[in-house]
């Protein structure tokens, strides 16, 4: 979404728009569902994370800076919501000294890799997506993706090597982001 | 071999000599092994290929739509504007879309020193409440103001229920139901930047 789309959007959800509201939503909550959950390890307050970022949105959609992106900014809550649930869940199970010394655990790094990547896997084509998922989630063969998929193994291969392509190059810039 | 092919090979785990002789020669790709390696962990991750339940989009936008718009004061009285002269011109087609009787249509007396007569009529939806302002002798708002619709409710809450310039019919909706946010009030709103309540009350059915 380029950043003229994200302005007409924004300006739409600031006034309020139940279509701008259910469209950031739907093209947004599946990332912020993906750093919440894969900080915080938990389903269940991963989407409390989810509903908490869309509330923040809600009532900070006024100082969004249209020149910029919404992707950055709605990271930057929904990263903010997770390190606060954390914090909430680890008050409930922890001492007084380990909340001293409490740093944010291993999960919390890469939470921006795992945003662009969610959001690149959400671009590709279903048939690319399902390749990656068969083979990187579950770890199968191109074999056994393909007798699980029910297509010829070429097929699986090209699919693959398109779905690959696509995502090295639409995540390229994480390399500079990162460096 | 393009750097593009070896990238794609190299996160999809294909090795090869060929893969192997490009990166030997090749300083942008090898730059990018890194986080070719850290885009293949995040691909491994559970988090990467769950989704949150569709119920809570629902239960998202609604709660959204329950509360107040979030828009700037600063922009509101031009929207105000537009929106009043929308609501006015579709009043009378939100009125026949919305074939049956008002579940309820009650005056808003007007406060002291407003010349003005209004009456509000409602419909309770699972969504919320619609309404349609039936208001006559109001003197439309100055160049740096606008009339906003309130609710509240007995403990103090209150949501907006839009905003407006002037008499006529307006058309509103509030999400929230008149039940639980009987006190229906317009007030008169400076465009000051502040965005509660801050000006006189004109319309007001009381608590």
């Amino acid at each position: 979404m380029g950043v003229l789309n994200d302005a007409n959007l924004i300006r739409r959800f600031q006034r309020g728009d139940p279509e701008a509201i259910r469209a950031l939503y739907r093209s947004y909550s599946r990332s912020v569902f993906t750093v919440a959950y894969g900080a915080l390890g938990d389903r269940s307050l991963a989407e409390e994370a989810v509903q908490l970022t869309f509330t923040k949105a809600w009532r900070a959609a006024e100082r969004f800076d249209t020149a910029k992106g919404i992707a950055p900014w709605l990271y930057t809550i929904a990263r903010r919501v997770a390190v606060d649930l954390y914090r909430r869940e680890r008050r409930h199970e922890s001492s007084e000294l380990d909340r001293e010394i409490a740093v944010m655990p291993p999960s919390f790094e890469g939470m921006w890799e795992a945003w662009e990547v969610r959001g690149a896997l959400d671009k590709l084509p279903d048939d690319e997506r399902a390749i990656i998922e068969t083979t990187h989630y579950r770890q199968l063969t191109m074999t056994e993706a393909a007798e699980e998929l029910g297509i010829p193994v070429g097929t699986v291969k090209s699919r693959s090597h398109r779905a690959h392509r696509r995502l090295a190059e639409s995540l390229s810039h994480l390399r500079e982001e990162t460096a | 071999m393009t750097c593009d092919d070896f990238q794609a090979q190299y996160l999809a785990r294909n090795g090869g000599a060929d893969a192997d002789a490009h990166l030997a020669g090749c300083n942008w790709c090898r730059s990018r092994i890194e986080e070719l390696d850290a885009i293949r962990l995040q691909l491994e991750a559970t988090a990467m290929w769950e989704a949150p339940s569709n119920e809570l989009e629902e239960a998202v936008v609604a709660s959204l739509r329950r509360t107040r718009s979030p828009i700037a004061p600063t922009n509101r009285a031009w929207i105000a504007t537009a929106v009043a002269a929308l609501v006015v011109v579709f009043a009378g087609a939100f009125v026949l879309v919305q074939s049956r009787q008002p579940d309820w249509d009650i005056a808003l007396p007007a406060s002291p020193g407003i010349g003005a007569t209004a009456s509000v009529a409602g419909w309770n939806t699972p969504a919320g409440t619609r309404m349609v302002f039936s208001i006559d002798g109001l003197e439309p708002a100055g160049e740096n103001e606008y009339y906003e619709i309130w609710l509240t409710a007995n403990d103090g809450r209150h949501v907006s229920a839009g905003t407006f310039t002037g008499s006529g019919k307006i058309a509103s909706f509030a999400g929230v139901s008149r039940r639980d946010f009987p006190r229906i009030w317009v007030t008169l709103e400076p465009n000051d930047g502040d965005e509660g309540i801050g000006g006189p009350t004109v319309l007001d059915t009381g608590s």
